[in-house]
C-alpha cells in the first residue's frame, strides 16, 4: 500500500530522517512510536507530501506522492497534531467545504458529508458552529473532514492528545471501524496503551531511523514462538520432563508452581499441549500466552537501541 | 464553484454584514451631502472611502487570508486538499478580499454617481479602471509578499504582516501607480508627466499607468500562482521568474527614445540597471537555508537535473543575466558610455569621472554581486540565524554607503574600488579589490558550510 524508499530529510545541522525505508500493508493500523524528536511528525509530513524530502521516495500504490502531490491527496488523509477547524462555519459547512476541496463529485457530496458525520458520531451537530464544539467533538470533526473523500490511507499525528478517556475509547472504535471499511491507518501517539487497543503493527523510530516494524498480533499468525505461562495447582515434578518432549517448546523456566516457556505453532500447538497436560493428569490451573504490552515491547526496544 | 472562494463567501457574507455595509456607508455619504449640499464633496468622500477600504483594508485582508489559516492551524488541511495552486491562488485573492470589495464598490458607485452629477463623467472611463486595477494590484502584491515570507520560513507575526501590507502599499501606490512613474519619466527625460512615449507610441499618463497596472497585475498574479504552487509542493521551475525578468528589461527599454540602429550601449546599460535589482530581489526573496543548497549540490553532483532545477535559486539565472549584460555593455560599447554621459540622462553616480569602463568594470560588478551573495549566505547558514536578511542588508548599507561615502569624503580615491564596483582608473585594482573580498567571504562560507554539515551523514 505504502512503500517508503531511502527517505532522507534534513533540518539545518540535524538529520531528521536517515535513510528510512519500510512498507505498510493494506488495511492495517500501524502505531508509529518513538521518543520526542525521533522524527515521527517529520516522517508523517513527508509521507503525505506536506514536506519534500531531500532524497528518497514515497509510493502510494503506483503513485509517487512527491511527483503528484495533488493526486496523492485525493487518496490520502492527514490529521496534524496541531489542527484547526473553521470556528465560524457550521459543522455541515466545514464538511461541505472539505468535500468540495477534495473534488468529491457534486452528486455524491451530500451523502459523503452525512456519512463522514455519522462515522464520527457528529451527525446530530450539523447545525452547530465548529467553534462551539468541545475539544473531543472538534477532534471528531477534524477527522471527519480529513476522511470525507474516503481516502485509501489516513495518517494521524497524536489524534488522542487532550482527549478524555471516554473520547479516546470512542476514537479507538472509530479507527477499528475505518480499518474494517478497508482503510489503512498510521497513527502516531505517545499513549501506547491506547495504540494497543487498535493497532495491528508497530513502527518504531529513533533518531530518524526505523528500529522496528512488526505485526503486533502474533497469536493470529502463529509464526513466531510465543511466550507462554502455565500455573499448577500443586507442585508436580513431571512437568519439566513432559515439556522437554513437546515439539516447538523452548526456553523452559520452572519456579515451583509457575512454568514459563516459548511455544511455536500458534493456537493449534497450544491446544495440543494443553490437551496432553490434562490427559497426563497434571494439575493445570492456568495456561495462557504471556501478554506483553505494547509499552513493555516499546521500552525493551528503546533500551536495546540505546545500549547498541 | 471554487471551494476556497465559496468558503470565504460563507465566512464573510452573513445577511447582517450584507445589510450593514450599504447602511453605514450610505449614512456617511448622506451626511456629507446634507452638510455641504455638494456632489463634489460626496465624490471626494466616496473616493477617500474607496482608497481606505480597497487599499488599506483590502491589503490587510489579502495578507490575513493566509495568516489566519496558519494561525488557526487549517493551512495544512488546505495543503492536503486536492485544490490546485491556481484555484487556491485566485480563491484566496478574490475570496479573502470579497467583503472589502463589496464595500469598496459601494464607494466607487457613489463616486461615479457624484462625478456624473458634477458633469465629469468623461474622466470616469479611465478613472474607474485605474482605481480598480490599482487596488487589485496592491492586494495581489500583499498576498505575494505574505507568501514570500511564508516561503522563507517566517512566522506571519504582526510585524511580518505589517511588512507585507506596507510593502504592497509602497509598491502599489508609489512604485508603478499614478504617482512615481510620471515623475521618474519626467526627471530622466524619458517622457512627460502628461504624455508618455513607450516603444514609439504615445500614451496619456493615466492611460499608460492603467496599461502598466494591468501588466504588473498579471505578473503579480503569476507570482502568487508560483509561490502557491511551491506551498502546495508542486515542483518549481525558474521559468516564470526568467520571463518576468525579460519582461521588465523590455518594459524599461520602451522608454528609450532611440533609433534601432544607434546607442546600443544605452540599451544594454538600461537592461543592466534592471537586471541588478532583480538579482538582489531574487537573493532576498527566496529561502536561503543551507539544506536547500546542500541538496541542490547533491543533485547536481549526481546529475539529477530535474531535482536540481526545482531547487535552483532564482538568483542564479538573474546573476547570469546581469553578468551577460555587464559584459555586453563593456565589450560591445567600449567608450561609448563615457561620451553618453555628456548628453544623456544616465545616472551620473554610476557613470562619472571615476568610471574605469571596459571589461574590468563588468568583472568588478559581477564580483561585488558575488561578494554580497556570500554575505547573505554566510548569515543565513548560521547555526541559529536571527533575521539574517535584515543583518545582511545592514552590512551592505555599511559597506556601500557608509564606508564608500567616508572614503569618498576623505578623498581617499585609491580605496574606492574596495567599496564601489568600477570605481577608479586602474583596471587591475578595480578587479583585485572585490576579488580579495570574494575570496575572503568564500573561505568564511566554506568553514560555516563544513561546520553545519558535519552533523549530517553523507547524502545517499
Amino acid at each position: 500500500m505504502i512503500q517508503v524508499e531511502h527517505l532522507i530529510f534534513d533540518y539545518p545541522g540535524h538529520r531528521a530522517l536517515d535513510d528510512v525505508s519500510f512498507t505498510i500493508a493494506p488495511q492495517t493500523i500501524t502505531a508509529l512510536v518513538g521518543p520526542n524528536g525521533a522524527g515521527k511528525t517529520t516522517l508523517l509530513r513527508c509521507l503525505v507530501a506536506l514536506d519534500r524530502p531531500g532524497a528518497g521516495r514515497v509510493m502510494l500504490e503506483e503513485l509517487d506522492v512527491h511527483e503528484a502531490p495533488r493526486e496523492a491527496h485525493k487518496r490520502m488523509a492527514f490529521l496534524p497534531d496541531f489542527f484547526g477547524v473553521y470556528d465560524d462555519l457550521t459543522v455541515r459547512q466545514c464538511l461541505g467545504y472539505r468535500a468540495r476541496a477534495h473534488d468529491v463529485p457534486r452528486e455524491r457530496r451530500r451523502a459523503a458529508v452525512q456519512r463522514a458525520a455519522e462515522r464520527l458520531g457528529i451527525a446530530d451537530r450539523m447545525k452547530d458552529y465548529a467553534g462551539t464544539l468541545s475539544r473531543g467533538l472538534k477532534q471528531r470533526l477534524a477527522i471527519a473532514q480529513a476522511i470525507i473523500h474516503e481516502p485509501r490511507v489516513a495518517l494521524l499525528d497524536e489524534p488522542a492528545a487532550g482527549l478524555d478517556p471516554e473520547a479516546r475509547y470512542s476514537l479507538a472504535a472509530v479507527f477499528r471501524e475505518l480499518r474494517a471499511d478497508g482503510m489503512t491507518l498510521i497513527v502516531s501517539s505517545h499513549i501506547l496503551a491506547e495504540l494497543e487497543d487498535y493497532s495491528t503493527h508497530l513502527l518504531a523510530i529513533r533518531d530518524g531511523r526505523i528500529v522496528d516494524l512488526r505485526a503486533l498480533q502474533q497469536v493470529e499468525t502463529g509464526e513466531a514462538p510465543l511466550p507462554m505461562q502455565l500455573r499448577l495447582a500443586t507442585p508436580d515434578q513431571r512437568i519439566g520432563a513432559l515439556l522437554a518432549t513437546v515439539a516447538g517448546v523452548s526456553d523452559v523456566a520452572i519456579d515451583t508452581l509457575l512454568v514459563r516457556f516459548n511455544l511455536a505453532g500458534g493456537v493449534q500447538s497450544q491446544h495440543a499441549l494443553l490437551k496432553r497436560l490434562i490427559d497426563e493428569g497434571l494439575p493445570v490451573a492456568e495456561f495462557a500466552p504471556i501478554q506483553s504490552s505494547l509499552q513493555d515491547s516499546y521500552l525493551a526496544l528503546m533500551r536495546k537501541q540505546a545500549a547498541s | 464553484m471554487n471551494p476556497e472562494l465559496l468558503r470565504n463567501l460563507w465566512l464573510q457574507f452573513s445577511p447582517e454584514r450584507l445589510i450593514a455595509a450599504p447602511l453605514i456607508l450610505g449614512a456617511v455619504f448622506a451626511l456629507a451631502a446634507y452638510a455641504t449640499d455638494s456632489w463634489e464633496v460626496v465624490g471626494r468622500a466616496a473616493n477617500g472611502g474607496y482608497v481606505v477600504i480597497a487599499y488599506l483594508w483590502g491589503t490587510r485582508r489579502a495578507v490575513n487570508v493566509l495568516a489566519d489559516e496558519i494561525t488557526a492551524g487549517t493551512w495544512d488541511g488546505q495543503r492536503m486538499s486536492a485544490i490546485g495552486p491556481w484555484t487556491m491562488a485566485w480563491g484566496k485573492l478574490i475570496g479573502g478580499t470579497a467583503y472589502a470589495w463589496y464595500c469598496a464598490l459601494l464607494c466607487l458607485a457613489t463616486y461615479a454617481a457624484a462625478e456624473i452629477e458634477s458633469a465629469r463623467q468623461g474622466a470616469l472611463l479611465i478613472n474607474l479602471p485605474l482605481k480598480i486595477t490599482g487596488a487589485m494590484l496592491v492586494q495581489t502584491v500583499a498576498l505575494l509578499l505574505a507568501l514570500v515570507l511564508v516561503g522563507k520560513g517566517r512566522r506571519l507575526s504582526r510585524r511580518s504582516l505589517a511588512f507585507a501590507q506596507g510593502g504592497a502599499l509602497l509598491i502599489g501606490l508609489f512604485g508603478i501607480s499614478s504617482v512615481l512613474l510620471p515623475s521618474i519619466t519626467e526627471r530622466f527625460g524619458f517622457g512627460l508627466a502628461e504624455r508618455i512615449t513607450w516603444f514609439g507610441s504615445e500614451f496619456t499618463a493615466d492611460g499608460f499607468t492603467l496599461l502598466t497596472q494591468i501588466l504588473f497585475l498579471g505578473w503579480a498574479v503569476a507570482a502568487v500562482y508560483r509561490l502557491m504552487a511551491g506551498e502546495l509542493q508542486v515542483r518549481q521551475r525558474p521559468w516564470i521568474w526568467l520571463s518576468f525578468s525579460l519582461f521588465l528589461v523590455a518594459y524599461y527599454q520602451g522608454f528609450l527614445l532611440l533609433g534601432s540602429d544607434s546607442r546600443l550601449s544605452l540599451r544594454f546599460f538600461s537592461a543592466l540597471l534592471v537586471a541588478i535589482p532583480l538579482y538582489y530581489l531574487a537573493v532576498f526573496g527566496q529561502s536561503n537555508d543551507i539544506i536547500r543548497y546542500r541538496w541542490l549540490f547533491h543533485h547536481l553532483r549526481h546529475g539529477n537535473w530535474r531535482n536540481a532545477l526545482s531547487l535552483l535559486p532564482l538568483w542564479m539565472p538573474s546573476l547570469a543575466l546581469a553578468a551577460v549584460l555587464a559584459v555586453a555593455v563593456a565589450v560591445l560599447t567600449k567608450d561609448e558610455l563615457r561620451t553618453l554621459t555628456a548628453d544623456q540622462a544616465v545616472p551620473r553616480m554610476l557613470i562619472g569621472e571615476t568610471w574605469s569602463g571596459g571589461i574590468a568594470t563588468a568583472i568588478a560588478l559581477i564580483l561585488f554581486m558575488l561578494r554580497d551573495l556570500g554575505i547573505v549566505l554566510l548569515l543565513n547558514f548560521g547555526k541559529r540565524p536571527k533575521a539574517p536578511d535584515l543583518a545582511a542588508i545592514l552590512y551592505l548599507i555599511v559597506l556601500y554607503g557608509v564606508c564608500g561615502g567616508l572614503v569618498a569624503a576623505a578623498g581617499a580615491g585609491s580605496l574606492l574600488p574596495l567599496f564601489l564596483p568600477g570605481a577608479g582608473s586602474n583596471a587591475v585594482v578595480v578587479v583585485l579589490a572585490p576579488l580579495v573580498q570574494v575570496i575572503l567571504v568564500a573561505i568564511l562560507l566554506q568553514r560555516r558550510w563544513a561546520a553545519q554539515t558535519r552533523a549530517l551523514q553523507p547524502a545517499a
